[in-house]
């Protein structure tokens, strides 16, 4: 036992590696509604329908369809040799066109009143990119510019994931969870997955930086976690501004790739986006 | 003189101090029991004894019965007409066979590659997470131990699949009943 401890201590004292533990939170909004098909999808869907017809028996509705048919073809025969019609009354009863009739209306109706046409199309306005409600049919990521403890000289990094330093006495998920409690001030509730992390990204500090902190770099590790629906319903998406976070946005998959810089430190996340 | 003390003694045993009342069935709050005929009385029995056999023979009957898939059963209504349901036969040409097997083709290729994708994340992602917790091992053990715990409070996950519309914002559902028409096939 003592002899493992000394070893340990030896071995740490020869290392003069020391690292900064960070979390960082990938962030992400699903995707809203589903995206249009492919178009290899839609042929082989149009087909498969067609056929799938093709082989089906009549439905009831379908059956009614071709009762309604025949009775108004005997109405109009009756109506030509001018005989009573007074017999076929009760037997019509409401026919399969005035239905349909009926349901286009109020198709119609509601998609004046909602307007989906036009709700699919998203936020369109200036393509704002902190609105939550962009891109519709794609995964969103939250990057943002932080301070890092450095506000008085104005320094912020560049576009980064959300990122915190780990402190003592807590585990890593905890320490996720603090940096997404910190992002924002009205309530914010997202689903860390895991209490382990799915990626690592070693930064090395610059020489200043690294003599002045004493550690040779950051080790960052990510986890993911997804909003929920409850708070992407009151969709006024605030970061807290003042603190620790001077910019955001919320980017897709190829936005991502083109603004956020260092390679090395996107493809360590890069299992973050699955679509 | 002699016989008497006895019977004196005999007197005072103990069984004098059983208490008899006078017996209940002559009690005025008590309903008087009408008298039978013990003819009637027997057929009574036996109906009622046929009808709880009759009763257990159900039981079992249904007892052995499987819980019914009703995708396999008919449809009896439906059925019956079922020769007025068939369309009539469609004449594919040569161009639209073609067509739709060119089309199944694309689909089942497009789904391979799909699979494949899938399951080239999956791995990576395995690994990338490997390679994460053998970092996190080197800087600190007790926070290794920590990750790899389960956690247990995530699940079950419950994902809503998106839609083909978005939301619409300030929607007011219509009032309605909420009507649980599954059948029960417990007990």
């Amino acid at each position: 036992m003592l002899s493992t401890t000394i070893r340990r201590y030896l071995s740490s004292s020869q290392s003069p590696q020391k690292w900064e533990i960070y979390a960082s939170v990938v962030l992400s909004r699903a995707p809203l509604i589903a995206p249009p098909m492919s178009e290899i999808e839609s042929k082989f869907h149009r087909l498969q329908m067609k056929e799938e017809e093709e082989k089906s028996l009549l439905s009831n509705y379908e059956l009614k369809t071709k009762q309604d048919l025949k009775m108004v073809a005997r109405r109009e025969q009756l109506i030509r040799e001018g005989k009573e019609l007074s017999e076929l009354d009760e037997e019509i009863g409401v026919t399969n066109a005035q239905k349909e009739d009926d349901w286009n209306r109020i198709s119609e109706e509601l998609n004046q009143k909602y307007r989906f046409d036009s709700l699919k199309t998203g936020v369109t306005e200036a393509e704002n990119e902190r609105n939550l409600m962009r891109e519709m049919e794609r995964k969103l990521v939250l990057i943002v510019k932080q301070r890092m403890g450095n506000e008085s000289k104005g320094y912020e990094t560049p576009w980064i994931l959300p990122q915190i330093k780990h402190r003592d006495g807590e585990t890593l998920r905890q320490t996720a969870e603090r940096c997404i409690g910190e992002l924002s001030s009205n309530d914010l509730s997202a689903d860390i997955s895991g209490n382990a992390p799915f990626g690592v990204f070693t930064h090395r500090y610059p020489k200043p930086i690294s003599s002045k902190t004493g550690a040779t770099g950051a080790k960052i590790f990510f986890f993911s976690a997804n909003l929920t629906t409850s708070s992407q319903e009151n969709s006024e998406f605030k970061v807290n501004e003042s603190e620790d976070i001077s910019d955001f946005k919320w980017v897709n998959q190829q936005e991502f790739w083109s603004t956020v810089p260092g390679t090395d430190y996107k493809k360590s996340m890069r299992f973050a986006f699955l679509e | 003189m002699s016989l008497l003390s006895n019977l004196a003694r005999l007197s005072l045993l103990p069984t004098r101090s059983l208490h008899q009342t006078i017996p209940n069935a002559s009690s005025v709050f008590m309903k008087r029991q009408k008298k039978i005929d013990p003819e009637v009385a027997k057929q009574r029995e036996a109906r009622r004894r046929k009808r709880l056999e009759k009763d257990i023979r159900q039981m079992q009957k249904h007892s052995k019965k499987p819980k019914p898939v009703d995708e396999l059963t008919l449809d009896v209504k439906s059925a019956k007409n079922i020769e007025e349901r068939r369309r009539p036969p469609t004449q594919l040409t040569l161009e639209e066979i073609d067509e739709r097997a060119i089309a199944l083709k694309d689909y089942s290729r497009s789904r391979l590659a799909l699979q494949r994708e899938d399951d080239k994340w999956i791995r990576g992602a395995i690994e990338s997470q490997r390679k994460a917790l053998a970092e996190l091992k080197k800087l600190s053990p007790e926070l290794y131990t920590a990750a790899v715990q389960p956690a247990a409070n995530d699940l079950p996950l419950t994902i809503h699949g998106p839609s083909l519309t978005p939301p619409i914002k300030n929607y007011e559902a219509p009032d309605g009943d909420y009507i649980d028409t599954t059948r029960n096939w417990a007990s």
